[in-house]
């Protein structure tokens, strides 16, 4: 390995440290970093410590937020009736650019998975339950991934959700559009007639 | 650069880069392996469902001399254990087979009992009653097939039940053992020694098997 000054190799290692980013990404990025103005590398600075620094948790859904409530529990316009819940902050992005969906959310910050670890106790459930005994919540769409442990998940909240009287419902799965049936494997297709709907 | 096609169980998957997957799996013929699935977590991917835990599926690779992951190619599936996910202690099973496997099996190393007993608690899995049965049996047979099982005769304060139902499984294929009205008491006492037997091998504590007892209990 190349040896660069103190300064730079210091920039490299913690870049290194960033998930998909390996030595040579860190040092293209760490030359870029170097190549650029001292204002454009006091506002990355500055971003990263704001992230640290001024985001926290919504109180209510557990979305990433810079204050109490997140700006899908502030906005009046939602449907407070309708709760959407996904695994991570980031699931959230995929739904909204579709644009067609006016509830509000709820991140469990995880799935259930027993080989890493991770059971009913890691999961951000207690406070859905707390949303749902307040009365104003009628349906909680389970949008956790199409995987065993998504699955699992969401097997495990509908069975702990529906005797508090709400409607569960989960979001469809099967073939992707513009992929070919041919080759879609057999759980693939079974979720897909499974989740039919009448035309 | 060869390529293979090998009957497979995937152990286990860990994220890598943006939407790639490394896959840990056992073939029939090649042992227990890792590989880079690219474009995995993505929608249209060549692996569908078949890079979901325990699934049985016919995996293409490419395999490089020089290089410790291959490079996953697709996947066929045979056979998938998605319909299990309904049941927690099945997931729960499922996930021990897969760690217990991963730990206590080599890398590279073809060890085909291993691959059938992993098939045959599968099956025996499906209807969900029978999880202690299944996990009380692959625990027996893992540590037999890795050279570690202990003599049962010195095995300490194990129940006569649960003797001869070890002595039984050391005989009777799962599928055919007397006892079928399993639930989680049923020879729980040899199930935590064989546990524990696994873990002082491996040298660490297995992360499934305490959920295990919190079930149990």
């Amino acid at each position: 390995m190349p040896d660069f000054a103190e300064p730079l190799a210091r920039l490299i290692d913690a870049l290194k440290r960033l998930p998909g980013i390996g030595q040579k990404s860190a040092q293209r990025i760490a030359f870029h970093v170097l190549r650029a103005g001292r204002e454009d590398a006091e506002h990355l600075a500055q971003a990263l410590l704001d992230v640290k620094d001024k985001l926290g948790l919504c109180r209510l859904c557990n979305n990433i937020s810079d204050s109490d409530l997140c700006l899908y529990c502030r906005d009046s316009n939602r449907d407070p009736k309708v709760v959407c819940v996904v695994e991570e902050p980031t699931n959230i992005v995929g739904i909204e650019t579709t644009r067609q969906y006016e509830g509000r959310y709820h991140v469990l910050h995880g799935a259930l998975s027993p080989l890493r670890g991770i059971g009913p106790e890691s999961l951000k459930i207690k406070g859905l339950v707390e949303r749902i005994g307040q009365g104003e919540i009628q349906e909680v769409i389970v949008a956790t991934n199409p995987t065993v442990e998504g699955e699992a998940t969401a097997v495990y909240l509908a069975r702990l959700l529906k005797p508090l009287g709400v409607k569960v419902s989960r979001i469809g799965m099967g073939v992707p559009v513009g992929s070919d049936l041919e080759f879609a494997d057999e759980v693939t297709i079974s979720k897909a007639m499974e989740g039919r709907r009448e035309m | 650069m060869p390529a293979r096609v090998s009957e497979a169980l995937v152990l286990r998957t860990y994220p890598l880069k943006e939407a790639d997957l490394v896959v840990s799996f056992l073939t029939r013929d090649q042992g227990m392996l890792r590989g880079v699935a690219k474009r995995a977590r993505r929608p249209k991917n060549p692996f569908g469902a078949g890079l979901e835990r325990l699934s049985h599926v016919r995996m293409a690779y490419f395999q490089r001399e020089t290089r410790e992951l291959v490079n996953l190619d697709s996947c066929e599936l045979i056979r998938s254990q998605f319909g299990l996910v309904s049941d927690y202690w099945a997931g729960v099973a499922l996930d021990y087979f897969a760690e217990v496997s991963e730990q206590l099996l080599p890398a590279a190393e073809p060890n085909e009992r291993f691959f059938r007993l992993l098939l045959a608690v599968l099956d025996d899995l499906q209807p969900t009653s029978k999880v202690w049965r299944a996990v009380t049996y692959f625990s027996l047979w893992a540590l037999r097939l890795s050279g570690w099982m202990p003599e049962m005769g010195s095995a300490p304060k194990l129940s006569s039940e649960s003797r001869a139902i070890a002595l039984e499984m050391l005989r009777t294929p799962v599928a055919q053992l007397s006892k079928t009205d399993w639930d989680q008491g049923t020879a729980a006492d040899l199930r935590r020694y064989l546990v524990r037997q696994i873990e002082s091998h491996i040298e660490r504590r297995l992360v499934t098997a305490p959920l295990f007892e919190q079930v149990s209990s």
